[in-house]
């Protein structure tokens, strides 16, 4: 659906990739995890095509973003962080945005903001910035496009909006369908995402789907001084140590999605070989 | 239809475009109505007993270029900004498609309603004015245009209306080419290019026409006065076709040829 080949990209005097080759496929969820800084953003623009690349390729849907061809553009949605709504009514909106997506639903539109407790006779300008962000996901919900990117699609929402979040991200996804949520709060995506990537300095520091993940790495709290020792990532707790550690015992282990972004940016190269010697 | 430009999508585009932006073009017109008719008040205070509707109409039209000037250079402003300028660039429709939808707004649309505006408002002044004559006609006189005239108001209107369209196709590029203080900008580029064109122009005369009595914006022909004189003199004509094709672009394709650069620009904008 989405091929990345030795991607190349800079802005004026910065380099962000140099190299980077990834690909997505539909009926994921995939997370894109990194610092602020690290080029999140800056791919998911490459991907939509508001931004170009200075070297190597990127396909979504067998065309190139670049282009931004209309066809393209009615397939892919992006909910950027930084978003515009303009001054009017939600029906309004509906009425002036909706015809240039083909697979829009109204009745998913409707459903998706009754989940968010919105209501639907507002005007946009009048919402807050946190329910104005809850409209933009559902309308790129309701678009229905192939490609969904979401860049830190949780900020400003309060905690009963993150849950709702995921709840309807979760209903949302089918094998047609691919979203990639680019985010620095890991814990948002928690149970969400079936797929995690996480990008450091412009490379690939890790890209891992969650099955493998919880076979092959435990998270839990462990008294074993042996144990703590190996362990790819150490914390102090209150009693003992939460470890990230290799998984001996063959049961899935549940993961902890902020323990594993540490642990992949402190040790990452023991726990990439882990996986490496093990597929 | 192609891919890439499809009329059903254009007037969507429109519909939206006009949807979003519906009360920024009613204050505008406003806006405008009320800044014409301060115009207007003035120069009629200024004026005196004599009334020359060629003024109105030149006051009308210096007002075009400023306003339409103003209008043009915030056309592409959203993408100036981040946030506006992703839903910009990501929405599902062409650049050409976009492009024609801003034309169609600031450039067609924007022209009728300043027309409608003009009109209306040198209607009253009209009015006001024929009542001024008809009660003293020993002090007031109101000159109407002759449109018959060679040479006149007639003949010079297309080129202020081409030069307008020229001049509002450079701050529409503006608007796309420059992140920040685009009006600014532009006008000092439109500035640059039009004083280097007279300096040019003053240059080419001084070299190859010395003695000429020449004006900034006016070549006299030449006079013998005494054809005893044994003047010589060389005379320099450029090929009809070419004399001809250049007034052309001029006058018709300069407007046209902004808006294909505005069009490539918009396509190599990233945000």
């Amino acid at each position: 659906m989405i091929t990345i080949q030795n991607l190349h990209f800079s802005y004026r005097n910065k380099k962000v990739f140099n190299g980077l080759s990834l690909s997505f496929s539909p009926g994921h969820i995939y997370g894109l995890l990194g610092k602020n800084g690290t080029g999140k953003s800056t791919l998911l623009k490459n991907i939509i095509g508001s931004l170009f690349p200075t070297g190597g390729s990127i396909a979504a849907l067998g065309r190139t973003p670049a282009k931004r061809e209309p066809a393209f553009l009615q397939d892919v949605f992006i909910v950027p962080e930084e978003f515009y709504l303009p001054d009017v009514s939600i029906a309004k909106f509906i009425a002036s945005n909706a015809p240039f997506y083909p697979r829009f639903n109204k009745d998913q539109f409707a459903s998706y903001l009754g989940e968010f407790d919105i209501p639907a006779d507002n005007s946009l300008q009048q919402m807050s910035y946190g329910q104005k962000k809850k409209v933009l996901i559902s309308f790129a919900l309701a678009c229905n496009t192939a490609i969904l990117l979401m860049d830190e699609p949780s900020n400003g929402l309060d905690i009963m909006s993150k849950s709702q979040f995921r709840k309807v991200i979760a209903g949302a996804i089918d094998e047609n369908k691919c979203i990639i949520i680019s985010t620095h709060q890991v814990k948002d995506l928690e149970s969400l995402i079936d797929r995690i990537t996480i990008i450091d300095e412009g490379r690939i520091l890790f890209d891992q789907t969650i099955e493998n993940i919880s076979s092959k790495l435990s998270f839990k709290v462990s008294f074993d001084d042996a144990e703590v020792k190996e362990a790819f990532y150490k914390e102090d707790a209150l009693k003992g140590n939460v470890v990230v550690s290799k998984n001996e015992t063959g049961v899935d282990s549940k993961i902890d999605l902020e323990l594993l972004y540490k642990a992949i940016v402190t040790n990452g190269d023991q726990v990439n070989t882990l996986f490496q010697n093990q597929s | 239809m192609t891919a890439n430009f499809s009329l059903n999508r254009l007037g969507k585009l429109i519909v939206k475009q006009w949807v979003e932006h519906r009360r920024l073009y009613l204050v505008s017109t406003l806006a405008l109505l009320g800044l014409l008719g301060i115009i207007f008040m003035i120069w009629l205070s200024t004026t005196g007993d004599y009334f020359d509707e060629n003024s109105l109409y030149v006051t009308g039209l210096f007002g075009l270029f400023i306003t339409g000037s103003i209008f043009a250079g915030t056309t592409f402003n959203m993408l100036g900004a981040k946030d506006k300028g992703i839903y910009w660039i990501s929405f599902p429709a062409s650049h050409a498609e976009k492009l024609f939808t801003q034309l169609f707004f600031n450039v067609i649309v924007f022209t009728i309603v300043y027309a409608c505006c003009f009109f209306l408002l040198k209607t009253l002044m009209e009015a006001y004015i024929n009542f001024l004559v008809e009660s003293d006609p020993s002090t007031y006189t109101f000159k109407r245009v002759n449109w018959k005239k060679v040479d006149g108001s007639g003949d010079m209107m297309p080129i202020f209306v081409s030069a307008f369209f020229a001049v509002q196709a450079a701050f529409l590029l503006g608007s796309v080419a420059f992140k920040r203080y685009a009006i600014i900008f532009t006008l000092i580029i439109v500035a640059v290019i039009f004083f280097s064109y007279i300096f040019y122009l003053s240059k080419i005369s001084n070299y190859y026409f010395k003695g000429f009595n020449f004006e900034l914006f006016k070549l006299e022909s030449y006079h013998y006065a005494n054809s005893e004189l044994k003047e010589t003199y060389k005379e320099y004509f450029v090929s009809p076709v070419l004399r001809e094709t250049l007034v052309f672009f001029m006058k018709y394709l300069i407007a046209p040829f902004l808006w294909l650069i505005t069009w490539f620009k918009l396509k190599e904008k990233q945000i």
